[in-house]
């Protein structure tokens, strides 16, 4: 059976129908590095987007592991737990955080943010991310507002629901995971509050039957990030801040093709004294007058070209609601950057209490040939 | 034009300008030259986006803060090709975004208190700027509008390499709208599109992708209660019904049918696929009932695109 023999339908049953399933599998595979996180119309906006491509796939799996992240502090999850249980390969599709401070009363703790923790993600000795990049920055926003769930807090000790700041990574292509390996991820509390964190990572993911052969060219997930200094959000003085060639970049051989930007501003509200806790630390969208109207940002790419050539106002360049400037296939040469020029603006009315950190993600994929270091044994 | 040819790649840019627009009826320009591509090669057109930044003097509740969306029309052209059929309110061209949002009291400048919001379009396919092309961008206030607003447009853009040719065909976005006239009666009424407002009126055929509905309560209790129908609104909304047919006479509602039925109230949108013949239409008419019906003002728009011939 060839490949456009098969309908849609038989190559989503693939796991479901062992006669269909096989073929499916022999015949999807030379369909390259496409897959369904590629290819669905993450934007329901946009019913034009290019059709989808098939990959071979079987059952779904869902992974999940848990670790508590003292403040200021780094700390690992039990890896076994983001390990098939099958023994096969899989590919993991998109990749989703769950952050709770422990301690707090109610478990509501109001500083918590995507912010708060940075993730660094290694599938063997292949990087996922650049260093430790902040959760929310990897992740589009899905409303206004913080994006927080609550969770029924019945057995909790006190009765009360918890709240927990919920992200998700909808990889732009599919992560293929050879048998046996596993996507590593190592967190760090950015000790922007002084609760440990509870951090709940989860892999959406596939079965692929055993003994597949994977592509010839493996799609690799790429995330960096850029976290600007603390701006005074109403001050006296203009201020400025830029990020380095470190920071949004492509370090690799290989091309990026980029997915999209990400762009939020944390906003900290400190107490009257310094004995206070922040009070607030908010999602970006509930301080609309520094996002809207303080802030200003250019960027350039380190070929020089323009990306934002005259001072935007920061949400003008980054949707509110979505917190993203979506980039279909823009590609990223090798070894090069982006560079970003924050600018604030002047307060008639300064106030010291309030601050601002600037987070701007990049998200993207690169191909690798297989067997550079993932994918040869499989 | 073959759309997945342009679906992906080029560089990334966003530009935009701010433009004051005083309150009722006042009009402004964005300055195009800050709308010109960084580039000197082509780009394509992803997304347009409306911040609007409208100023209060003194602390009152959301709810009193002009209505934005339509209480500011914009008329967008690409020299010769239009991209909107006259003037139409910016929060007809795309889905719901969010609802307003007001800063603190006075931390910008003192004296205003402000009040936030975003109308973001993504086009149904991306435009395709011509090298030396400029789109101009036209804002007109209506009555809705009733202290001033700074507007920030900006163009999300992807820049394609020097020397790219221009295809024979593109394919361009366009926006035409079917505004009833406000509302002043008290009496139950109706209202009909006529044969200019949710129209093709090219000679080729229109890809329709939506429907957007959208209606404002204004007036009565508080005095000078102004919101969107759907946003936070405390006062249950039964009142208005739309009924629709095509230029042939087909339904395409059967029989009046309450608004938020035919406009799913969350994006405030009914997005279907369906390609409208030269100078073929949509019949909307509205039939506004119940407690609130001198206060209720919808409007509807019809989002599309369709091929130009590029000389």
């Amino acid at each position: 059976m060839s490949h456009d023999e098969l309908t849609r339908r038989q190559v989503l049953q693939g796991g479901a129908g062992v006669a269909v399933g096989g073929a499916a599998l022999v015949a999807c595979a030379h369909d390259g590095i496409s897959g369904l996180a590629a290819s669905g119309p993450e934007d329901p906006e946009m019913p034009d987007q290019v059709a989808a491509r098939y990959t071979p796939i079987t059952d779904p799996l869902h992974l999940t592991a848990i670790a508590t992240v003292p403040s200021n502090a780094d700390a690992g999850v039990n890896a076994i737990a983001l390990q098939n249980p099958l023994g096969l390969p899989m590919e993991i599709l998109e990749i989703k955080w769950a952050l709770q401070a422990v301690g707090v009363t109610g478990g509501n703790c109001p500083g918590l943010t995507g912010g708060t923790i940075a993730c660094k993600l290694d599938l063997g000795k292949i990087p996922i991310t650049n260093g430790h990049v902040p959760v929310w920055s990897m992740c589009p926003g899905r409303f206004v507002g913080r994006e927080i769930a609550l969770i029924d807090g019945a057995a909790a000790s006190d009765g009360l629901p918890r709240a927990a700041c919920e992200y998700a990574w909808k990889l732009p292509r599919p992560l293929y995971v050879p048998a046996g390996a596993i996507l590593v991820p190592t967190f760090h509390h950015r000790g922007l509050i002084q609760d440990d964190v509870a951090v709940r990572i989860s892999y959406s993911a596939r079965n692929l039957i055993a003994g597949a052969s994977p592509s010839k060219r493996l799609a690799i997930p790429w995330a960096a990030a850029f976290t600007s200094k603390n701006f005074t959000v109403f001050s006296a003085t203009a201020d400025a801040d830029g990020s380095h060639e470190t920071d949004l970049v492509n370090p690799h051989d290989e091309t990026v093709f980029l997915q999209r930007f990400v762009g939020r501003v944390g906003s900290f509200e400190f107490g009257t004294t310094p004995t206070v806790p922040p009070s607030v630390f908010s999602s970006d969208t509930l301080d609309p007058d520094f996002a809207y109207d303080l802030l200003r940002l250019r960027m350039r790419s380190s070929l020089g070209f323009p990306l934002v050539r005259d001072p935007l106002r920061f949400n003008a360049v980054f949707d509110p609601t979505t917190r993203s400037w979506e980039l279909p296939g823009t590609e990223m040469p090798p070894k090069s950057y982006y560079n970003v020029a924050l600018s604030s603006g002047i307060s008639a009315v300064p106030a010291a209490d309030q601050q601002a950190q600037v987070f701007i993600g990049l998200t993207g994929w690169r191909e690798i040939e297989r067997g550079a270091g993932i994918g040869g044994a499989a | 034009m073959n759309p997945a040819k342009f679906q992906f790649g080029g560089v990334p840019a966003v530009f935009g300008a701010d433009v004051a627009l005083t309150a009722t009826n006042g009009t402004a320009i964005v300055d195009t030259g800050a709308l010109a591509s960084p580039f000197r090669a082509p780009y394509l057109l992803d997304e347009i986006r409306f911040l609007v930044r409208v100023n209060r003097f003194t602390q009152i509740a959301w709810y009193y803060y002009p209505l934005f969306g339509n209480g500011i029309t914009a008329k967008l052209q690409m020299g010769r090709i239009n991209i909107t059929q006259d003037f139409v309110p910016i929060w007809l061209f795309g889905t719901h975004v969010q609802k307003l949002w007001i800063a603190g009291a006075g931390v910008i400048d003192a004296q205003h208190l402000y009040g936030y919001n975003e109308y973001r379009w993504k086009l149904p396919r991306p435009l395709f700027v011509p090298l030396g092309s400029a789109i101009t961008v036209n804002l007109q206030a209506t009555p809705f509008l009733t202290a001033a607003a700074r507007v920030s447009v900006s163009f999300v853009a992807r820049a394609l390499p020097v020397g790219t040719k221009t295809p024979p065909k593109i394919d361009v976005p366009f926006v035409t709208a079917y505004i009833p006239d406000l509302q002043t009666s008290t009496n139950e009424r109706t209202a009909q599109s006529s044969e200019k407002d949710l129209v093709n009126p090219f000679l080729v055929p229109l890809h329709v992708q939506r429907f957007i509905g959208r209606q404002s309560y204004n007036g009565g209790y508080p005095a000078g209660l102004v919101f969107e129908v759907g946003d936070d609104g405390t006062i249950a909304f039964v009142g208005t019904d739309i009924k629709l047919a095509d230029s042939m006479g087909y339904n395409v509602t059967r029989d009046f049918t309450p608004f938020d039925s035919v406009f799913e109230p969350g994006r405030r949108a009914w997005t279907f696929l369906r390609q409208l013949n030269p100078k073929e239409r949509y019949n909307a008419a509205f039939r506004i009932t119940g407690t609130y019906r001198a206060k209720l003002n919808p409007q509807v728009s019809l989002v599309g695109f369709r091929e130009e011939v590029m000389a």
